[in-house]
Protein backbone atom coordinates (compact mmCIF):
# COMPACT_ATOMS: atom_id res chain seq x y z
CA UNK A 1 0.00 0.00 0.00
CA UNK A 2 1.24 3.42 -0.88
CA UNK A 3 0.60 6.49 1.25
CA UNK A 4 1.44 9.97 0.10
CA UNK A 5 3.15 11.77 2.97
CA UNK A 6 3.61 15.08 1.23
CA UNK A 7 2.98 16.65 -2.17
CA UNK A 8 5.55 19.19 -3.29
CA UNK A 9 4.00 22.47 -4.36
CA UNK A 10 6.70 23.46 -6.88
CA UNK A 11 7.97 27.02 -7.09
CA UNK A 12 9.60 27.99 -3.79
CA UNK A 13 8.36 24.80 -2.15
CA UNK A 14 10.47 22.73 -4.51
CA UNK A 15 9.73 19.73 -6.69
CA UNK A 16 11.47 16.63 -7.98
CA UNK A 17 12.67 15.36 -4.60
CA UNK A 18 15.83 13.26 -4.56
CA UNK A 19 16.91 10.65 -2.08
CA UNK A 20 15.50 10.95 1.42
CA UNK A 21 17.14 9.67 4.58
CA UNK A 22 15.51 8.73 7.87
CA UNK A 23 16.75 10.60 10.92
CA UNK A 24 16.83 9.22 14.47
CA UNK A 25 14.05 11.68 15.30
CA UNK A 26 11.73 9.92 12.84
CA UNK A 27 11.93 12.78 10.38
CA UNK A 28 12.79 12.33 6.71
CA UNK A 29 15.49 14.60 5.33
CA UNK A 30 15.85 15.14 1.60
CA UNK A 31 16.53 17.56 -1.20
CA UNK A 32 14.74 18.90 -4.24
CA UNK A 33 16.52 19.55 -7.47
CA UNK A 34 16.25 23.11 -8.67
CA UNK A 35 15.08 23.28 -12.25
CA UNK A 36 14.41 25.98 -14.80
CA UNK A 37 14.70 29.47 -13.37
CA UNK A 38 11.64 30.67 -11.50
CA UNK A 39 9.42 28.06 -13.04
CA UNK A 40 6.92 25.70 -11.53
CA UNK A 41 9.63 23.06 -11.59
CA UNK A 42 10.67 24.34 -8.25
CA UNK A 43 13.64 25.58 -6.32
CA UNK A 44 16.57 23.56 -5.03
CA UNK A 45 15.97 22.96 -1.34
CA UNK A 46 16.94 20.88 1.66
CA UNK A 47 13.83 19.84 3.53
CA UNK A 48 12.67 18.03 6.64
CA UNK A 49 9.45 16.04 6.77
CA UNK A 50 8.30 15.63 10.36
CA UNK A 51 5.83 12.88 11.17
CA UNK A 52 2.49 13.84 12.68
CA UNK A 53 1.85 13.53 16.39
CA UNK A 54 -1.22 11.45 15.73
CA UNK A 55 -1.42 8.70 13.12
CA UNK A 56 -3.07 9.75 9.89
CA UNK A 57 -2.51 13.45 10.39
CA UNK A 58 -0.44 15.32 7.77
CA UNK A 59 3.34 15.33 7.86
CA UNK A 60 4.92 18.75 8.31
CA UNK A 61 7.47 19.94 5.80
CA UNK A 62 10.09 22.51 6.69
CA UNK A 63 12.58 23.99 4.23
CA UNK A 64 15.91 24.06 6.02
CA UNK A 65 17.78 25.72 3.17
CA UNK A 66 16.84 27.04 -0.27
CA UNK A 67 19.37 27.34 -3.05
CA UNK A 68 16.93 29.13 -5.32
CA UNK A 69 16.33 28.26 -8.95
CA UNK A 70 18.75 26.89 -11.48
CA UNK A 71 18.69 24.72 -14.53
CA UNK A 72 19.02 21.09 -13.43
CA UNK A 73 20.92 22.49 -10.54
CA UNK A 74 20.58 22.07 -6.86
CA UNK A 75 21.49 19.88 -3.94
CA UNK A 76 21.79 16.70 -6.00
CA UNK A 77 23.76 14.59 -3.51
CA UNK A 78 22.13 12.30 -0.99
CA UNK A 79 22.34 14.01 2.38
CA UNK A 80 24.57 12.71 5.15
CA UNK A 81 23.22 13.07 8.69
CA UNK A 82 25.91 13.02 11.37
CA UNK A 83 25.64 14.22 14.98
CA UNK A 84 22.52 16.13 14.04
CA UNK A 85 24.21 18.02 11.21
CA UNK A 86 23.36 17.58 7.54
CA UNK A 87 26.02 17.48 4.86
CA UNK A 88 25.36 17.83 1.14
CA UNK A 89 26.46 19.34 -2.13
CA UNK A 90 24.80 21.63 -4.64
CA UNK A 91 25.71 23.46 -7.77
CA UNK A 92 26.04 27.20 -7.43
CA UNK A 93 27.53 29.98 -9.47
CA UNK A 94 30.94 29.03 -10.80
CA UNK A 95 30.55 25.37 -10.00
CA UNK A 96 29.10 24.32 -6.71
CA UNK A 97 29.38 24.05 -2.97
CA UNK A 98 29.73 21.42 -0.30
CA UNK A 99 27.65 22.53 2.64
CA UNK A 100 26.93 21.72 6.25
CA UNK A 101 23.61 22.56 7.88
CA UNK A 102 23.53 22.80 11.67
CA UNK A 103 20.23 22.70 13.52
CA UNK A 104 19.10 25.74 15.49
CA UNK A 105 20.01 25.92 19.16
CA UNK A 106 16.40 26.59 20.03
CA UNK A 107 13.37 24.90 18.43
CA UNK A 108 11.93 26.89 15.55
CA UNK A 109 15.12 28.80 14.84
CA UNK A 110 16.91 28.85 11.53
CA UNK A 111 19.44 26.26 10.48
CA UNK A 112 22.96 27.57 10.01
CA UNK A 113 24.62 27.02 6.64
CA UNK A 114 28.37 26.67 6.41
CA UNK A 115 29.97 26.26 3.02
CA UNK A 116 32.87 23.89 3.49
CA UNK A 117 34.11 24.53 -0.03
CA UNK A 118 33.02 26.63 -3.00
CA UNK A 119 34.05 25.24 -6.36
CA UNK A 120 34.69 28.20 -8.64
CA UNK A 121 36.52 26.32 -11.41
CA UNK A 122 33.44 24.87 -13.08
CA UNK A 123 33.56 21.57 -11.23
CA UNK A 124 30.09 20.69 -9.93
CA UNK A 125 29.92 18.38 -6.91
CA UNK A 126 27.31 15.62 -7.06
CA UNK A 127 26.49 12.07 -6.23
CA UNK A 128 27.09 10.17 -3.03
CA UNK A 129 29.70 11.59 -0.66
CA UNK A 130 31.69 9.90 2.10
CA UNK A 131 32.07 11.40 5.59
CA UNK A 132 34.82 9.77 7.65
CA UNK A 133 34.97 9.43 11.42
CA UNK A 134 37.47 12.26 11.69
CA UNK A 135 35.17 14.59 9.79
CA UNK A 136 36.78 14.54 6.36
CA UNK A 137 34.48 14.59 3.35
CA UNK A 138 35.20 12.88 0.06
CA UNK A 139 33.16 13.31 -3.08
CA UNK A 140 33.01 13.52 -6.85
CA UNK A 141 32.68 16.47 -9.24
CA UNK A 142 31.85 16.86 -12.91
CA UNK A 143 32.72 19.62 -15.36
CA UNK A 144 31.37 18.67 -18.74
CA UNK A 145 32.60 21.87 -20.35
CA UNK A 146 36.21 20.87 -19.75
CA UNK A 147 35.53 17.15 -20.09
CA UNK A 148 36.89 16.37 -16.66
CA UNK A 149 35.74 15.16 -13.30
CA UNK A 150 37.49 14.94 -9.96
CA UNK A 151 37.59 13.23 -6.61
CA UNK A 152 38.10 15.73 -3.79
CA UNK A 153 38.84 15.77 -0.09
CA UNK A 154 37.73 18.36 2.43
CA UNK A 155 39.61 17.85 5.68
CA UNK A 156 38.47 19.57 8.86
CA UNK B 1 18.07 11.05 -20.65
CA UNK B 2 21.58 12.01 -19.98
CA UNK B 3 21.01 15.69 -20.41
CA UNK B 4 18.16 15.70 -17.93
CA UNK B 5 20.29 14.09 -15.25
CA UNK B 6 23.62 15.66 -15.96
CA UNK B 7 24.75 18.31 -13.59
CA UNK B 8 24.75 21.10 -16.03
CA UNK B 9 25.76 24.49 -14.99
CA UNK B 10 23.52 26.90 -13.52
CA UNK B 11 24.20 30.42 -12.81
CA UNK B 12 22.16 31.21 -9.79
CA UNK B 13 21.33 34.63 -8.56
CA UNK B 14 24.48 36.38 -7.46
CA UNK B 15 22.98 37.72 -4.23
CA UNK B 16 22.95 34.17 -2.91
CA UNK B 17 26.69 34.38 -2.49
CA UNK B 18 26.48 37.38 -0.27
CA UNK B 19 25.19 35.34 2.62
CA UNK B 20 27.74 32.58 2.35
CA UNK B 21 29.72 31.79 5.46
CA UNK B 22 32.81 29.75 4.73
CA UNK B 23 34.11 27.28 7.26
CA UNK B 24 37.73 26.57 7.99
CA UNK B 25 38.63 23.49 6.04
CA UNK B 26 41.35 22.14 3.83
CA UNK B 27 40.47 21.31 0.27
CA UNK B 28 42.40 19.02 -2.03
CA UNK B 29 41.74 17.48 -5.41
CA UNK B 30 42.83 13.89 -5.11
CA UNK B 31 42.30 12.71 -8.66
CA UNK B 32 41.15 14.07 -12.02
CA UNK B 33 39.26 12.08 -14.63
CA UNK B 34 39.59 13.24 -18.22
CA UNK B 35 36.91 12.30 -20.71
CA UNK B 36 34.71 10.55 -18.20
CA UNK B 37 32.79 11.61 -15.13
CA UNK B 38 32.50 10.13 -11.65
CA UNK B 39 28.93 9.96 -10.36
CA UNK B 40 29.55 9.40 -6.67
CA UNK B 41 31.78 7.75 -4.09
CA UNK B 42 31.53 4.75 -1.80
CA UNK B 43 34.17 3.76 0.76
CA UNK B 44 35.06 0.19 1.65
CA UNK B 45 38.13 -1.63 2.87
CA UNK B 46 40.53 1.28 2.55
CA UNK B 47 39.61 2.38 -0.95
CA UNK B 48 36.97 4.40 -2.76
CA UNK B 49 34.69 2.92 -5.37
CA UNK B 50 32.47 4.60 -7.90
CA UNK B 51 30.96 4.56 -11.35
CA UNK B 52 31.64 6.86 -14.28
CA UNK B 53 29.77 7.77 -17.41
CA UNK B 54 31.15 8.91 -20.73
CA UNK B 55 29.43 9.85 -23.94
CA UNK B 56 31.50 7.69 -26.22
CA UNK B 57 31.00 4.41 -24.41
CA UNK B 58 28.99 2.76 -21.68
CA UNK B 59 30.97 3.85 -18.66
CA UNK B 60 33.13 2.20 -16.05
CA UNK B 61 33.37 1.14 -12.43
CA UNK B 62 36.56 2.29 -10.74
CA UNK B 63 38.58 1.84 -7.60
CA UNK B 64 40.63 4.72 -6.18
CA UNK B 65 43.46 3.67 -3.88
CA UNK B 66 45.19 6.11 -1.54
CA UNK B 67 48.88 6.81 -2.04
CA UNK B 68 51.30 4.35 -0.47
CA UNK B 69 53.31 7.25 0.98
CA UNK B 70 52.03 10.58 2.29
CA UNK B 71 51.77 13.14 -0.49
CA UNK B 72 51.91 10.54 -3.23
CA UNK B 73 49.42 10.14 -6.04
CA UNK B 74 46.11 8.34 -5.76
CA UNK B 75 45.74 5.42 -8.14
CA UNK B 76 42.63 4.83 -10.19
CA UNK B 77 41.99 1.35 -11.51
CA UNK B 78 39.17 0.57 -13.92
CA UNK B 79 37.64 -2.55 -12.47
CA UNK B 80 35.13 -2.96 -15.25
CA UNK B 81 34.19 -1.21 -18.48
CA UNK B 82 30.67 -1.91 -19.61
CA UNK B 83 30.72 -3.28 -23.15
CA UNK B 84 28.65 -1.28 -25.58
CA UNK B 85 26.56 -4.21 -26.71
CA UNK B 86 22.82 -4.52 -26.98
CA UNK B 87 21.23 -5.84 -23.80
CA UNK B 88 24.23 -5.21 -21.58
CA UNK B 89 24.13 -2.63 -18.78
CA UNK B 90 25.15 0.84 -19.91
CA UNK B 91 25.61 4.20 -18.21
CA UNK B 92 26.10 3.36 -14.54
CA UNK B 93 24.71 6.02 -12.27
CA UNK B 94 24.46 6.70 -8.58
CA UNK B 95 26.07 5.04 -5.65
CA UNK B 96 27.62 1.60 -5.43
CA UNK B 97 26.97 -0.87 -2.66
CA UNK B 98 29.88 -3.04 -1.57
CA UNK B 99 28.79 -6.51 -0.52
CA UNK B 100 30.34 -8.46 2.34
CA UNK B 101 31.64 -10.87 -0.26
CA UNK B 102 33.58 -8.08 -2.00
CA UNK B 103 31.12 -7.83 -4.86
CA UNK B 104 29.99 -4.41 -6.08
CA UNK B 105 26.36 -3.63 -6.79
CA UNK B 106 24.97 -0.72 -8.77
CA UNK B 107 22.44 0.42 -11.30
CA UNK B 108 22.66 1.68 -14.86
CA UNK B 109 20.38 4.12 -16.62
CA UNK B 110 20.56 2.24 -19.89
CA UNK B 111 20.96 -1.19 -21.31
CA UNK B 112 19.22 -4.32 -20.17
CA UNK B 113 16.64 -6.62 -21.60
CA UNK B 114 13.92 -3.99 -22.09
CA UNK B 115 15.00 -1.43 -24.63
CA UNK B 116 17.42 0.59 -22.52
CA UNK B 117 15.25 0.70 -19.41
CA UNK B 118 18.30 0.24 -17.25
CA UNK B 119 19.60 -2.50 -15.01
CA UNK B 120 20.78 -3.46 -11.58
CA UNK B 121 24.07 -5.29 -11.84
CA UNK B 122 26.59 -7.17 -9.75
CA UNK B 123 30.33 -7.21 -10.28
CA UNK B 124 32.08 -10.20 -8.76
CA UNK B 125 35.76 -9.76 -7.95
CA UNK B 126 38.30 -11.87 -9.81
CA UNK B 127 39.10 -15.25 -8.36
CA UNK B 128 42.80 -14.74 -8.93
CA UNK B 129 44.97 -11.67 -8.47
CA UNK B 130 44.81 -9.46 -11.56
CA UNK B 131 41.96 -11.41 -13.07
CA UNK B 132 38.84 -9.87 -14.59
CA UNK B 133 35.72 -8.85 -12.70
CA UNK B 134 32.56 -10.68 -13.72
CA UNK B 135 29.35 -8.83 -14.54
CA UNK B 136 25.95 -10.28 -13.74
CA UNK B 137 22.69 -8.55 -14.52
CA UNK B 138 20.49 -8.87 -11.44
CA UNK B 139 17.48 -7.18 -12.95
CA UNK B 140 16.42 -5.34 -16.08
CA UNK B 141 14.04 -2.44 -15.66
CA UNK B 142 11.09 -2.14 -17.98
CA UNK B 143 11.28 1.46 -18.94
CA UNK B 144 8.32 3.60 -19.82
CA UNK B 145 5.61 1.70 -21.59
CA UNK B 146 7.79 -1.32 -22.09
CA UNK B 147 7.16 -4.91 -21.11
CA UNK B 148 7.72 -5.17 -17.41
CA UNK B 149 6.20 -1.76 -16.86
CA UNK B 150 7.89 -1.35 -13.52
CA UNK B 151 9.49 1.98 -14.10
CA UNK B 152 12.72 2.71 -15.83
CA UNK B 153 15.92 4.62 -15.40
CA UNK B 154 16.96 3.50 -11.93
CA UNK B 155 18.63 6.31 -10.05
CA UNK B 156 19.91 4.79 -6.86
CA UNK B 157 20.56 1.60 -4.98
CA UNK B 158 20.34 1.02 -1.26
CA UNK B 159 20.97 -1.95 0.96
CA UNK B 160 18.17 -2.97 3.26
CA UNK B 161 18.60 -4.43 6.72
CA UNK B 162 18.07 -8.01 5.61
CA UNK B 163 20.52 -7.96 2.73
CA UNK B 164 17.97 -6.95 0.12
CA UNK B 165 18.77 -4.22 -2.35
CA UNK B 166 16.29 -1.42 -2.92
CA UNK B 167 16.22 0.62 -6.08
CA UNK B 168 14.64 3.97 -6.86
CA UNK B 169 13.63 4.68 -10.43
CA UNK B 170 13.03 7.88 -12.27
CA UNK B 171 9.89 7.51 -14.26
CA UNK B 172 6.77 5.71 -13.26
CA UNK B 173 8.40 3.17 -11.06
CA UNK B 174 9.41 2.59 -7.51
Amino acid sequence: METTLYTFQAFADGAAPNDVILGPDGSLYGTTLGLAPASDNGAGTVFQLTPPGTPGAPWTKTILKSFGYGYNCGPDSPLILHNGDLYGAACLSGGGVVFKLEPPSAPGGAWTTTYLHHFTDGQVPGGAMVLTKNGAIYGATIDESSGTGTIYEIAP
Amino acid sequence: MRTSRALTFAVLAAPLLASIAFGQSHFATLYTFTGYYPTGLTYANGAFYGATYQYTSCGTVFELQPPVAPGGAWTETTLYAFPNTVGDPCEPYGNLVVGSNGALYGVTEGGGAYDNGGTAYELQPPTSLGGAWTENVIYSFGGLGEPGGDGGFPTGLFRGPAGSLYVTTCCGGT
